[in-house]
């Protein structure tokens, strides 16, 4: 059975040596699927996605511990997350030597290549809008429209001002709209 | 708090095409992945910081005790002081078999000339530098470091037997005359440190920041992962003006 402990409980197992695997272990199961997801629509490839996922829980495994609770679990694994996808894409625009706007084009050439794509399908084509958009709008995006969340946990985890997230998800949404209605 | 109504709603007003479209995911994931995903992070955390992470009581992967007994003789196997041949002997005797073939050729009298070579060329005739009377602030700086170490060096070599005593060279006597390294240092203006650094392409104010950085004020990793500003809140910390005085 499935424990449900709160992230405080989560935390204070974490930091005590004798329960320290079990409670890293129950964070990971309650977060990496959401985490997963997020991290995937960014780069969209699953070997990617899973060498980020990895690679994101182990610095929390090694930061955990001074993990400062002024702010939720929930964003702070959210904007760990969000770093480093958007490392990852910074290291592989400087690996292939080419622009964002290449590497947006990569993106959606590795989503046309999905055996599954299907150009007439509307899921398909909102996904290649998506990856026409600057990388942050995507985060914006993809955090709102897939994870739903509130300008204010947003705020949190981008340490972006409610206000331009707001901005930045309509700008989005009008591009993606754009694009689909044109294409 | 907003809920998914609302998100809906806003959505709605902003572009009704996407509003109406069903979410649905186009991503698949290999099968079983996320049920053998926590257990991959342990094992990559486990490699990454060199420590062992026992599994949580109760979640054992599959075929974990067919191959225990094995793996735990393996591994006492590779930790018993045993020689390299014994030790390949047991691993792989086909291995072993074949451990002293080489397939690498070297060229015909390789190993006889070598040493000639080699004294040739850490040995190179000596060469005869001629040096300015006036020199530059870390040319200085250069040269009170080497005069240290030399002299290090001749006070090793010339206290080891204290009943012989020893003249000691011109260019030894003439370094022990620098009392204070610092002293003959602070002489040196901070103006004609500027100037060298200009004089060869170094950002003067990156240097100055460089040198002036304590380390033990630096944030820590953990600040770096909280805050990815925090480098640059720290950079901002460090007043340039107040550097140069």
């Amino acid at each position: 059975m499935t424990e449900h402990l709160d992230d405080k409980e989560l935390l204070v197992q974490f930091r005590d040596a004798a329960t320290k695997e079990r409670s890293f272990t129950l964070i990971l199961n309650k977060y990496q699927e959401k985490l997963y997801w997020h991290i995937r629509r960014m780069v969209v490839s699953h070997e990617d996605a899973n060498d980020v996922l990895q690679n994101m829980f182990i610095k929390v495994w090694n930061a955990l511990e001074n993990f400062r609770e002024d702010s939720q679990l929930y964003t702070w694994l959210y904007r760990i997350a969000t770093n480093e996808c958007l490392t990852f894409l910074e290291k592989e625009k400087k690996r292939s030597s080419v622009s964002f706007s290449d590497v947006e084009t990569g993106l959606s050439n590795m989503l046309q290549a999905d055996k599954h794509f299907d150009a007439n399908k509307l899921e398909w084509k909102l996904q290649v809008a998506i990856q026409q958009l600057p990388e942050k709008q995507r985060v914006v995006f993809n955090l709102r429209y897939y994870d739903e969340m509130p300008y204010e946990k947003m705020s949190k985890v981008l340490e972006t001002s409610e206000g331009a997230l707001k901005a930045s998800y309509h700008h989005a949404v009008k591009k993606i709209e754009n694009f689909i209605l044109n294409s | 708090m907003e809920n998914s109504i609302d998100i809906l709603n806003e959505l709605k007003e902003l572009s009704p095409t996407i509003a109406a479209m069903e979410k649905v995911n186009v991503f698949r994931v290999p099968q079983g992945y996320f049920e053998h995903l926590g257990a991959d992070i342990l094992m990559g955390i486990e490699t990454e910081n060199g420590i062992t992470i026992a599994s949580p009581a109760g979640d054992v992967p599959t075929g974990y005790f067919d191959g225990l007994a094995g793996s735990i003789l393996a591994k006492i196997k590779t930790q018993q002081a045993e020689d390299a041949a014994t030790e390949i002997r047991a691993l792989s005797p086909m291995l072993y078999s074949i451990q002293n073939e080489n397939v690498f050729k070297v060229p015909q009298g390789y190993f006889e000339g070598l040493s000639e070579t080699v004294l040739n060329t850490v040995n190179p005739q000596v060469k005869v530098v001629s040096m300015k009377r006036r020199t530059t602030a870390f040319f200085k700086y250069a040269v009170a470091a080497a005069f240290t170490g030399v002299m290090a060096l001749g006070v090793f070599k010339f206290t080891g037997n204290t009943n012989e005593k020893i003249e000691l060279p011109a260019y030894v006597t003439d370094g022990l005359k620098v009392q204070d390294v610092d002293q003959e240092l602070a002489k040196i203006s901070d103006a004609d440190i500027v100037k060298f650094l200009e004089a060869n392409g170094t950002d003067v104010k990156t240097a100055m920041v460089a040198g002036s950085i304590d380390e033990n004020e630096l944030p820590s990793q953990e600040d770096y992962l909280l805050d990815e500003k925090a480098l640059d809140k720290y950079l901002n910390t460090i007043n340039i003006d107040n550097l140069k005085n």
